[in-house]
């Protein structure tokens, strides 16, 4: 924490950065927000612990449209988020400060969050300056995922009604999202309108494959849409599932190398038909 | 009694192959299931997997997707982009539990006349096998 804040000091003090982006303990409430730091006065206030479980990246393409040169506090988690911003160019890398810092895991509601169990990389992927431990993984693990495959497909199928009957419709998940950014999103489209508005099953059900095949190879897995949900849906689940599956199909890991674009982006003619599915000629 | 229903394909066809092979099966006399309607679209890299979702959503029994073979490709390369989002869009479906043998996705050009109807054949077939259970994912406020 010291070292963060000396480090932050020290960037305004070279005017590297205009403001930085971090996490403020309200000395009030006692409640932790994401805070806009304009100068280093308010450091004092500036913490990094087990409550810092918002995603920042969500607020920098605002930020980045009013000033120049901008500071970020990223986990692992938000280092991979910002990653495939960055590679989707929304983002210019020339206009972020990126401070990694050491990640030991987060709490949700006073339990550790289910997306530090599996957790990849402690350390954000994109940094320029480094605080703390870098803990990496090499293999990626999705235990609940492999949980779900073992289901026979009508129990799956069971799982997730019970879940998308639910839904109402907030789209909370989508606000939250930082790759959820289209001008006008697939379900407000009214011509043609693929996705009713209405809140029932089928019309959930086409919102939700959606949201999660929009974000395939592209979702960094910082869980912020399922920690939003006010209906408590799984949404992690699905993310991780195409997480896995592009792993598998492409070998690519989205938000772990800031070069890599989508694998739904590029085409490589060299895959096997096989990924298709069934058997081919 | 009870009435067996038959299962409904939506077939999505690219334009210059595979509906042209569609074709070519109707000109050629050969017989394929009634079960399926299809959907001509200029190329498979036009086939968003929303199409394919909401097939399913409305109550399709069976999807299937077919464009040129790999490197036949009218426009050069949509048929590789197709190829990776319909593996991811499978997958995703196969998740929330979409029954694997629902899908089909092939490759067809316009002289396979005789595999088309040989395709829908086999897949009309294998729908007609899964029982009710498996139909999964039908918009609840039309099931039966």
């Amino acid at each position: 924490m010291k070292a963060m804040r000396k480090k932050i000091k020290e960037l305004f003090a070279n005017g590297d950065v205009d403001v930085v982006l971090g996490y403020r303990e309200d000395p009030a409430s006692g409640e932790v927000k994401a805070s806009v730091f304009k100068k280093d006065e308010m450091l004092e206030d500036m913490v990094f612990d087990e409550r810092c479980v918002q995603n920042l990246v969500n607020y920098l393409p605002t930020l980045v449209a009013r000033y120049s040169k901008v500071g970020i506090v990223l986990k692992g988690c938000d280092g991979r988020s910002l990653a495939t911003q960055l590679v989707e160019h929304r983002i210019n890398k020339n206009q972020i400060v990126a401070l990694g810092v050491g990640c030991e895991g987060v709490k949700v509601g006073g339990k550790d969050a289910d997306k530090c169990e599996d957790c990849p990389t402690s350390m954000s992927p994109v940094t320029d300056h480094e605080i703390g431990d870098k803990k990496q993984k090499k293999d990626p693990v999705f235990s609940k995922v492999e949980e779900i495959e073992k289901m026979s497909p009508a129990e799956r199928w069971k799982f997730f009604a019970e879940y998308f009957e639910r839904c109402e419709r907030c789209y909370a998940c989508r606000q939250i999202c930082p790759s959820c950014y289209c001008e006008i999103c697939v379900a407000d489209q009214q011509e043609p309108k693929w996705i009713e508005p209405s809140a029932k099953l089928s019309a959930n059900t086409m919102w939700h494959l959606i949201r999660a095949y929009h974000l395939a190879g592209r979702c960094a897995d910082c869980g912020e849409c399922e920690r939003v949900c006010p209906q408590e849906i799984p949404m992690r689940l699905m993310n991780n599932a195409l997480e896995k599956a592009v792993h598998e199909l492409f070998g690519v890991r989205p938000g772990m190398d800031p070069e890599e674009l989508p694998p739904l982006v590029v085409l490589s003619k060299e895959d096997p038909d096989t990924i298709m599915g069934g058997k081919h000629e | 009694m009870q009435i067996e229903k038959e299962p409904r394909i939506l077939a999505i066809l690219c334009k210059w192959c595979s509906y042209a092979g569609a074709d070519l099966a109707g000109t050629s006399r050969f017989n394929y299931p009634a079960n399926v309607r299809i959907v001509q679209v200029p190329c498979s890299g036009r086939v968003d997997p929303i199409m394919i979702f909401k097939a399913f959503v409305e109550g399709y029994d069976g999807v299937m997707v077919s464009g040129c073979h790999p490197g036949d490709c009218h426009y050069g390369t949509g048929n590789y982009h197709a190829r990776r989002r319909i593996a991811v869009a499978r997958r995703l479906l196969e998740f929330v539990g979409v029954h694997p043998d629902r899908m089909h996705f092939t490759w067809i050009s316009a002289a396979e006349g005789k595999k088309f109807a040989e395709v829908c054949s086999e897949f009309t077939d294998k729908l007609r096998h899964l029982s009710g259970t498996e139909k999964t994912l039908a918009r609840k406020e039309l099931a039966t």
